[in-house]
């Protein structure tokens, strides 16, 4: 290659450079779920959407600690309960004692007889009062009792004790009412929020972060017994920070490693490293013009459709490897395009027509990666039909002498036909019998998080007793004080599901705020100040009470009875904010109130429960159910639109191979390697996601692309050789690129290394097998 | 001058009778020894809280047990059942003893800190936990001794104004605290048989 040539095409990637930093600020990348549902917008699935990434749950994370004396652990969670909550970063943070905000209630403490519990005018009588101040005596001499005596004169009936009991999350059995620890005092436990609303990365990393330091100096305080304690944290935000942690630390290597391997073999393939900057630029402009034709069509593009639509652009590694392989000097690529690119036009316009009908679906993900792909496709063709040759026309790859000893004798050939034909027709009825089996259709299996962390978090849930957000009462209503009065209505009916001890509690608004209606109610219950006044001098006689201490509690309730109703503002600042704003929204013209039961053991009977109220404003959601028709919805369409394609790319092929013979030669290999892929990945217990459906995609526009080599007519058996070893070096590419991504720990990435590694790898053996290429035009 | 010898004279007689009646006045070390090597593991007590808000004082019951070298055991009987261990820097709380403990860190309630610093310095007969902790001063005599404590650190001394303990030889009858609010705590204690 000579300098000047190889300095334009270095100038050519400084530019296509320059295109990636301009695309990576104009292409907006979305991340959340809407890839994989459907753009049909109704209120259901977007309120699933919302549910399965930013639930009630999103926020919160769990903390455990272990492996240090009892002591230690107590001091440890209550210096580190500290620390966070002077962090400023959570919403929310308690460990049983330490808690945020439940000292300052602001406004709520004056209105406190309008919360819940339910006020009784019996509590306001001269027994009622009577009671309550015998208990509050006998309290006083309690150890808990006495650190409150403070508060006595302004609350002499424990009512904030009976808010608060009311409000508690149901948290770790063994320390209710004290510090969350377990029963054998060797773990104490720790729950935080972020506050609510966009939960993004950058929050979501400072929150680990946060917490990590702040435990790593908790630690440093206490000195040398406590040097072994271990921190366990887990939640959806972890999951977050820690995957995309290990992704880019994968990434990184696995670019590395597969940047060394490609480059090996280009090596090994043109002896010369320039060449490979050859190979590379179809691809980049590809992805480049695909990002502009999504951003263009569909104004974002979705993160899945990127990495996706990069992936099924290797599949135009073939166009410039191909070219590079049949050059030969002294007439370099300008010849050599002209032998091959018929061929290379052929499966590109099969793999573009295939994907076609793809960009019509009702998946915005799945339209977005059709116009990607095509898009990049095309331009990946033109770039190597009329840039490469003119760009660096002297390009030549070494003899193909060593390569005349590769090849099988026909009979072996006929042999190995009738093996991988034996093989399919087992594999048939096998991939038949697994039936529904075959596909995953939990969307959280879908998720990046390794199986090891999503097993860290469902142990801490257990023993915390914390919500696992799988199961939800989702109440919809057009205003908030409706969705309130039916809670309200519903709430008691769940109470006989708790007593059978079918669920611990459930965490709902209406918990938190009553309804007007209900508040209102409540004013009308409380005692106005002199009837007050008087019982309370009534209940004190033959206490060692003065009646007039009792001033301020008087205030408050008259402050309850005659103020303002309890509004979700006055909850700002209380701790509280972020769970009622997850349990209480508005979506659309709509308000949203959610029942999330903790601790549920018996899912059917809250259904049963619902359904018996045969109420339309209240429904029974099981998350997982919902996402798996969602995903199961997804399959069914992708499948649909992928035959169809299926049937134009044939359409395609027949057209311009006019032979049903030859067209049959080359799709056979093609749908063995697919069958055998699929039933090699099913016997090694994988379950088919989306991703292998998609990875098939691009086994089969790479098997597409070897095949129509092997099964066209050469012009010299040097260049049958050339197409050998072209395809031998696309197939040898593929597979180590994909071989290293099947060892990433994440298992999307993974599942997409193994299918892509052993789908092309057979795609090459059965298209070199079953090639049937007619014989060379004796002229 | 004359000024001068009235001070020397106030200072003198100041010091003077303490350091004549040096023999039979007590010293810490001297309680110590007294109370470490006779008091009983284990004592009833009766505790009268007189607080502000109130006409007449809580009066409650129980019996107090030392496990040397810190561990204490208060088990309230009467008005309300409720055992308390202190055992370090942990504090645990229960009503009965098949209840699940409420645990909590000592140095977070500077008022049960103090009481039990006092205890176990006491009842240990170790000098450094109590002049780690307050300012002692003995007074009295071994068959009827007193130490006034007072709280050296800022978060105590918050709560706590001062603390008086008194006995006769090695046993130790009562404890007086005094809150810095206004409150007071008397425990008086008894041998059990």
């Amino acid at each position: 290659m000579t300098r000047r040539s190889l300095l334009r095409l270095l100038a050519l990637f400084v530019i296509l450079a320059v295109i990636f930093a301009a695309l990576a600020r104009w292409v907006p990348v979305r991340t959340d779920l809407s890839f994989i549902f459907p753009d049909d917008a109704s209120s259901d699935t977007e309120l699933l959407m919302g549910q399965l990434q930013q639930g009630p749950a999103a926020g919160v994370i769990l903390i455990a600690l272990a492996e240090a004396p009892t002591g230690d652990l107590v001091a440890l969670s209550n210096d580190l309960a500290k620390r966070l909550i002077e962090s400023g970063r959570f919403d929310f943070v308690t460990n049983g004692t330490v808690t945020t905000g439940r000292e300052s209630l602001g406004a709520l403490f004056d209105k406190r007889y309008l919360l819940n519990p339910p006020v009784t005018p019996e509590m306001f009588t001269v027994t009622g009062l009577r009671d309550a101040l015998e208990t509050g005596l006998a309290d006083l001499t309690t150890s808990i009792g006495a650190a409150r005596k403070e508060l006595f004169a302004a609350d002499p009936t424990s009512r904030l004790d009976q808010v608060m009991a009311a409000w508690s999350d149901a948290g770790p059995r063994a320390g209710l009412g004290g510090l969350w620890m377990s029963e054998a005092g060797d773990k104490a436990w720790l729950t935080v929020r972020l506050a609510a609303g966009e939960v993004d990365l950058t929050r979501q990393s400072h929150a680990v972060e946060t917490i990590e330091t702040a435990f790593a100096e908790a630690v440093e305080g206490l000195g040398n017994s406590a040097r072994d304690v271990t921190l366990t944290i887990t939640g959806p935000s972890v999951f977050a920070v820690r995957t995309s942690e290990l992704i880019r630390a994968e990434m990184q290597l696995l670019t590395v490693a597969s940047s060394i391997a490609v480059a090996v073999l280009l090596l090994l393939a043109f002896r010369s490293i320039a060449l490979l900057l050859i190979v590379a630029l179809p691809l980049g402009l590809g992805v480049a013009v695909g990002m502009v034709a999504v951003r263009l069509g569909f104004g974002e593009i979705h993160g899945i459709t990127l990495a996706f639509g990069g992936v099924l652009i290797g599949i135009a590694i073939v166009y410039p490897l191909h070219l590079m392989s049949h050059s030969r000097a002294p007439t370099g690529l300008p010849t050599a395009i002209q032998g091959v690119w018929q061929t290379l036009f052929l499966g590109m316009a099969t793999t573009v027509v295939a994907f076609l009908p793809m960009t019509l679906s009702s998946f915005r993900g799945l339209a977005q990666l059709g116009v990607f792909a095509i898009s990049g496709l095309v331009v990946a063709f033109i770039a190597t039909r009329w840039l490469l040759p003119r760009l660096i026309p002297e390009a030549v790859a070494p003899p193909i002498g060593a390569w005349s000893r590769i090849g099988l004798p026909d009979r072996w050939r006929r042999q190995g036909r009738l093996a991988v034909i034996a093989i399919a027709v087992l594999a048939v009825p096998y991939l038949w019998t697994q039936g529904p089996a075959l596909w995953e259709g939990d969307l959280r299996n879908l998720s990046p998080t390794p199986p090891a962390a999503r097993a860290v978090d469902r142990d801490l849930r257990r023993e915390m007793g914390a919500a696992d957000v799988r199961y939800l009462v989702v109440i919809r209503q057009p205003t908030m004080e409706s969705v309130l009065q039916q809670s309200e209505a519903f709430l008691p009916r769940l109470d006989s599901l708790v007593e059978a001890g079918d669920a611990a509690g459930f965490q709902t608004a209406a918990a938190f705020l009553p309804s007007d209606a209900a508040q209102a109610a409540r004013q009308e219950i409380l005692p106005d100040a002199p009837a007050l006044r008087r019982n309370l001098a009534a209940a004190s006689e033959g206490l060692p009470f003065d009646p007039a201490i009792f001033e301020p509690f008087v205030a408050s309730v008259i402050a309850s009875k005659d103020g303002l109703a309890v509004t979700p503002g006055d909850f700002e600042g209380t701790g509280l904010d972020g769970q009622l704003k997850a349990l209480l929204f508005q979506q659309g013209e709509d308000w949203i109130g959610l029942i999330v039961p903790l601790g549920l053991k018996a899912p059917e009977k809250l259904a049963a429960l619902v359904r018996a109220e045969n109420n339309p404003a209240l429904a029974f959601w099981d998350l997982k159910a919902a996402s798996e028709t969602v995903v199961a919805g997804y399959r069914r369409e992708a499948a649909l639109w992928l035959g169809l394609g299926g049937l134009l790319g044939l359409v395609v092929l027949l057209v311009a191979l006019r032979s049903g013979r030859r067209v049959a030669a080359v799709i056979l290999p093609i749908g063995l390697s697919l069958l055998l892929t699929a039933a090699i990945l099913s016997l090694m217990g994988t379950a088919f996601s989306l991703f292998h459906l998609l990875s098939m995609l691009l086994v089969m526009g790479v098997g597409l692309d070897y095949s129509l080599f092997f099964n066209r007519q050469e012009e010299s058996p040097d260049d049958v050789l050339r197409t050998l070893r072209a395809n031998v070096f696309c197939a040898m590419t593929s597979v180590t690129v994909f071989a290293i991504l099947a060892f990433s720990q994440i298992p999307v990435l993974h599942s997409i290394g193994a299918t892509v590694s052993l789908g092309a790898a057979l795609s090459l053996v059965f298209a070199y097998l079953f090639a049937a290429p007619p014989a060379r035009s004796v002229s | 001058m004359l000024v001068l010898m009235l001070a020397l004279a106030l200072g003198l007689g100041a010091v003077v009778p303490l350091s004549a009646t040096a023999d039979d006045d007590i010293t810490l070390m001297k309680i110590l020894d007294l109370v470490s090597q006779d008091s009983p593991r284990r004592v009833a007590f009766a505790e009268e809280r007189h607080l502000s808000f109130l006409t007449e004082p809580l009066r409650l019951s129980g019996e107090l047990a030392f496990d040397p070298p810190d561990r204490l055991e208060r088990v309230v009987l009467r008005p309300k059942k409720e055992i308390m261990e202190i055992e370090g820097d942990l504090l645990s709380l229960r009503t009965l003893p098949t209840d699940p403990s409420i645990r909590v860190r000592l140095a977070d309630y500077p008022a049960l800190q103090a009481m039990a610093t006092a205890l176990r310095g006491l009842l240990a007969g170790n000098q450094a936990v109590l002049s780690d902790a307050f300012q002692v001063t003995p007074s009295g005599t071994a068959e009827n001794w007193s130490l006034r404590l007072e709280p050296l650190s800022g978060p105590v001394r918050a709560e706590i104004a001062h603390m008086e303990l008194t006995g006769v030889a090695g046993q130790v009858q009562s404890l007086e605290i005094f809150e810095a609010a206004g409150d007071r705590t008397r425990i008086t204690f008894q041998s059990l048989n």
